[in-house]
């Protein structure tokens, strides 16, 4: 018997060509893009979570407001006291660690390095996260001052083998002891360092500070359900320390991130738990399209064989034993779309890297959740196509069946027409929702930012002396193709230095927080900064900054939002004395507002100052053919640094990479609503197909009695059209509500775009009606009396 | 066999009621060969439905081997009907997808007859109606005298009582119809009862009685042989 139901399924499957490849080809593409969406968001999900005490893990995120701050100062990046007190004070803190970025000049052998990768951690690093020793001792490795642990990489890169505990890496000059290799970190690992040094070879260590903000605190809890508790108690603890500055309007907290959601949470990348709801909302609604498509097909399809269902009852077959074939049936065509689907997604996963630049692979096929996910896909899309035409069909008297009367089968013409609507509208809604992210990066990539950020070239230049910066500078300034040469403490893009800012001698002049960076005399004129009062920065500034401690004097640059929130006019600023962390000096000038970080953020409070000893970087405005400026720029600079490798980005680059969640997103928007449009194209063609064959005697009848082509052909065309256009007028305001909420994370966004909405409308409608209208003709043109005939 | 009293048939849409079997009576006896004449619209299929319980009356009786069959339900009348009855139509209404031997193996499957068996029956059978060579064969591949063949191995095969056709040689030239005729009546002189409902009065002439229906009615009766069975059973 069952021998008999595969026969007939696979029979029949051969004898409707085309639909079958329809059907079964749009069922593959959502199983296998619901496969590769699933295999990024759980890629995505598992970061961190390989740490065998990941559930105890806690991150901890500073905040602080000063009483003339409109909105509190959120950091992920914790003062040096945060571990030591919260191992003292807290019984229920099993141990914590402390993470300093400490990117040096390494020397190993005669060879210089620029370690971008290194950090400094307490001991306790190793008890707290796993790593895998490949040689030393996890449990001592870090105990002395000047102790280090390398990666594999790292130990291959630096001595060319894995071998390396006891020798030693000078960094800025001071010998490190090399104690332990590990393993290289896992992709989905947070924790990203090359090097880490013992946290007692720096000062840091005894320096228990609350008021600078520059290290990674993690604690490792007894027991994870104890998390609220201990940051109540921290805060609770901060609030009686600190009594008369909380009187005083300060205020400072911390907040505890569950290591598990440290990487989702995290805003530098983009709110990546906001995408990841997106990406499995389109997963699972491409996979509702592509099962709903199968499903419309397959119960058109099935219709088809009424007769068969006649035949079948009038010899004694009963409803139980139609149901059970035409389930089993469903169950070989799903088995098989199935099974192509894993196998295309596996294919897939290189493709989807290249394209969106992510770096994911089948490791996060859990095996349980992988056969669920399969068997639940299995059994959805079986029960989906092939219960309607198992429950439904099997109903039929003989008689009926045999002579198909109720052939329309009115309820189930019904149900496919709501099926179209539903897979239109979500597909019109994608595409309405891609264009608008398209033209929201759009935007972003050539909005005016405030400055000019076209062709310029950044250096890196930590750890290099101010003088030897000069002297770099002014030789670059001598070669060809370049404009200009400036330096910085941070790249323009990403200033994040907090600071206070105080006028002086203003009564009850209380300080305001500022994001502050100290820049070099060149700055405003290589950025093309617009200066609205005042003057620019100087060579007397730059003097003035140089002078010994009591006499020296800064120039300070405010922003528009800087001046409006002291409560001065422009003008009035100018000359005013302030103070910014204890820099004394005057205010030299207003810049216009100008965004300094990703367009998500509004514009705050910012100060640039003239200061000779914190510059990163070097950027340098070229001119002229880029490929020329950097071999000048190269030359050079290997002529002050033979030993130090020449590394540079563009700025232009450095600020479209903090889109990269969003491009990357919209990349995949763009490829999955191509995907959909297809799905929904393909299923409208199935039905299309079918639709043009059930009512071949009906057509044939008509042209008998004098019907032209073209009005055969819009008979059988806007029966379809009329289900896409009310598919459209539910897809806008799904679009529109979908869209809205994802422009309010920036903080500078377009207008809604409505004629996108227009465009995606005719554009769906058009692709529609090309779809449908093929087959219409097809079927028009047909001989009558051969459709006649057979019937 | 087969005794019908006053049965009824309505077909009702929203404004309109239809009368199809309008208080019809008569009796078939076992091994007899009846025929039913009229004109298009006179009940005759749905009679036919009615008989091989395919479809059910709105009123009188219907006895079929001495039980009371109208009121049966869906269950009880698949069970009768593919244990006592073989179907023979003008369509042949042969499953497209399933081969010459497969289409007529389909009642043995659904009376659950082991496949060993079936075999058997089933080459049996296609020897008769000699299509055994045809027999790997899908329907489209076949002319319409020999779909009519494989249809009528398909009713066979079971071995059932009664044979109900409806006009089995509608869609066949005179020389395949002429044939299938044969082979009914080879089929009803090994004892199996057939109804037959034709609108060719040389059909007609095989069986042993005519039956003529107007308006759902039956007018006439004509024997035209005279058919005696050894019990009459009723």
């Amino acid at each position: 018997m069952l021998r008999n139901y595969i026969k007939i399924a696979w029979r029949s499957l051969l004898k409707n060509k085309i639909t079958t490849t329809v059907s079964l080809f749009g069922l593959i593409l959502g199983v296998a893009c619901f496969m590769l969406l699933g295999t990024y968001i759980l890629n995505e999900l598992r970061y961190d979570r390989f740490n065998e005490k990941a559930d105890r893990i806690v991150y901890v995120n500073y905040n602080y407001k000063s009483p003339s701050d409109k909105e509190a100062t959120h950091t992920n990046l914790t003062p040096t006291a945060v571990v030591p007190v919260a191992k003292r004070m807290f019984s229920e803190v099993e141990n914590a660690v402390r993470i300093y970025s400490y990117n040096r000049e390494l020397q190993v052998g005669t060879k210089n390095f620029t370690e971008k990768n290194m950090v400094l951690a307490d001991e306790a690093l190793f008890d707290i996260f796993s790593f895998h020793f490949i040689a030393g001792n996890a449990d001592n490795a870090l105990d002395n001052p000047f102790d280090m642990v390398i990666t594999q990489t790292t130990a291959q890169k630096y001595f060319g083998k894995s071998e390396v505990v006891g020798n030693t890496i000078l960094v800025n000059e001071q010998p490190y002891n090399i104690t332990g290799v590990i393993e290289d970190h896992p992709l989905y690992s947070t924790l990203q360092f090359d090097i880490v040094g013992s946290y007692s070879s720096s000062a840091r260590a005894t320096n228990e500070r609350w008021n600078s903000a520059n290290d990674q605190s993690f604690l490792l809890l007894k027991s994870p359900d104890k998390l609220a508790a201990v940051q109540e108690q921290y805060n609770a603890y901060i609030k009686e320390e600190f009594r008369s500055d909380f009187e005083q309007g300060y205020e400072t907290w911390l907040d505890f991130v569950p290591l598990s959601e440290l990487h989702l949470t995290d805003t530098a990348s983009g709110n990546i738990k906001t995408y990841l709801y997106i990406l499995g909302a389109i997963a699972l609604l491409l996979l509702i399209i592509s099962c709903v498509n199968f499903t419309n097909l397959m119960t058109a399809k099935s219709s088809d064989r009424l007769r068969e269902i006649g035949v079948r009852k009038v010899f004694g077959a009963k409803r139980q034993s139609l149901i059970f074939q035409f389930i089993t049936e469903a169950a070989i065509v799903c088995f098989i779309a199935i099974t192509s689907a894993v196998a295309l997604a596996y294919l897939l996963i290189p493709v989807f890297n290249a394209v969106t630049g992510l770096n994911i692979g089948v490791s996060s096929w859990n095996f349980t959740y992988f056969s669920l996910t399969i068997t639940i896909l299995f059994l959805a899309t079986t029960l989906l196509s092939g219960s309607w035409p198992a429950l439904v069909l099997s109903k039929f008297k003989p008689v009926d069946a045999l002579q198909k009367r109720g052939a329309s089968l009115g309820g189930s013409a019904s149900l496919r027409k709501f099926l179209i609507i539903f897979q239109f509208t979500i597909s019109i809604a994608f595409i309405i929702a891609t264009l608008v992210a398209r033209e929201q990066l759009q935007y972003i990539r050539e909005t005016d930012t405030g400055f000019d950020r076209s062709q310029v070239v950044i250096l890196d230049v930590s750890n290099i002396k101010a003088e030897k910066i000069e002297a770099l500078k002014a030789e670059l300034m001598r070669g060809q193709h370049i404009e200009n040469v400036t330096a910085s403490a941070s790249s323009p893009v990403d200033i994040r230095g907090g600071y206070s800012l105080q006028v002086d001698g203003k009564m009850n002049g209380n300080a305001m927080s500022v994001t502050a960076a100290p820049v070099d005399k060149d700055f405003i004129k290589t950025l093309d900064l617009t200066l609205l009062e005042g003057q620019n920065f100087n060579e007397t500034d730059k003097k003035q900054v140089q002078l010994v401690d009591n006499e020296r004097t800064y120039a300070f640059m405010l922003n528009e939002k800087a001046v409006a929130q002291l409560g001065l006019k422009a003008k009035e600023a100018i000359g005013q004395k302030v103070n910014l962390n204890g820099r004394h000096g005057t205010i030299k000038g207003v810049l216009k507002d100008f965004n300094f970080a990703s367009l998500h953020e509004a514009i705050t409070p910012v100060v640039l100052f003239t200061e000779y000893d914190l510059f990163d970087k070097l950027l340098i405005k070229t001119a002229g053919n880029t490929s020329e400026s950097l071999t000048a720029i190269n030359t050079i600079w290997k002529s002050f640094y033979p030993n130090r490798s020449f590394e540079y980005h563009f700025l232009d680059d450095e600020y479209n990479e903090l889109y990269k969640t969003e491009q990357r997103t919209t990349t995949i928007l763009n490829i999955l609503s191509s995907l959909t449009i297809l799905v929904s194209c393909l299923g409208l063609f199935g039905l299309a197909v079918f639709a043009a064959a059930q009512r071949k005697k009906e057509i044939g009848i008509r042209k008998v009695l004098g019907a032209s082509i073209p009005q055969l052909t819009a008979l059988l065309s806007l029966h379809f059209l009329k289900l896409v256009l009310i598919a459209l007028l539910l897809a806008a305001p799904l679009a529109w509500y979908a869209t809205s909420i994802w422009l309010q994370d920036f903080a500078y966004k377009i207008t809604m775009p409505y004629e996108l909405y227009l465009f995606s409308g005719i554009a769906a409608v058009a692709i529609a009606g090309l779809t449908v209208s093929f087959q219409a003709i097809k079927a028009a043109i047909a001989n009558p009396v051969k459709s006649l005939r057979t019937e | 066999m087969i005794k019908i009293t006053d049965l009824e048939k309505y077909y009702a849409t929203e404004e309109v009621r239809t009368i199809a079997l309008n208080k019809l009576s008569f009796q078939v006896q076992k091994g007899e060969f009846v025929a039913v004449m009229g004109p298009s619209g006179c009940g005759k299929s749905t009679l036919l439905n009615i008989l091989g319980l395919l479809d059910d009356p709105d009123g009188g009786s219907f006895i079929f081997n001495g039980i009371e069959v109208a009121g049966f339900n869906e269950r009880k009348r698949a069970d009768l009907r593919k244990h006592n009855i073989g179907f023979v139509f003008q369509s042949f209404n042969l499953i497209d997808e399933l081969t010459v031997f497969e289409n007529v193996e389909l009642p043995l499957i659904y009376t659950g007859v082991k496949p060993a068996e079936r075999k058997a029956r089933v080459d049996e059978v296609l020897e008769k109606m000699q299509i055994m060579h045809r027999r790997k064969h899908f329907p489209q591949q076949l002319s319409g005298g020999q779909q009519q063949r494989v249809a009528v191995a398909r009713a066979v095969v079971n071995n059932p009582k009664l044979i109900l056709a409806d006009e089995p040689t509608g869609n066949l030239d005179s020389s395949n119809g002429n044939e299938v005729m044969d082979l009914l009546t080879e089929l009803n002189e090994a004892g199996t009862t057939i109804i037959m409902v034709t609108h060719s009065e040389h059909d007609a002439k095989y069986s042993h009685r005519i039956i003529r229906m107007l308006d759902g009615q039956k007018v006439t009766e004509n024997v035209l042989t005279e058919y005696k069975s050894n019990t009459l059973e009723v």
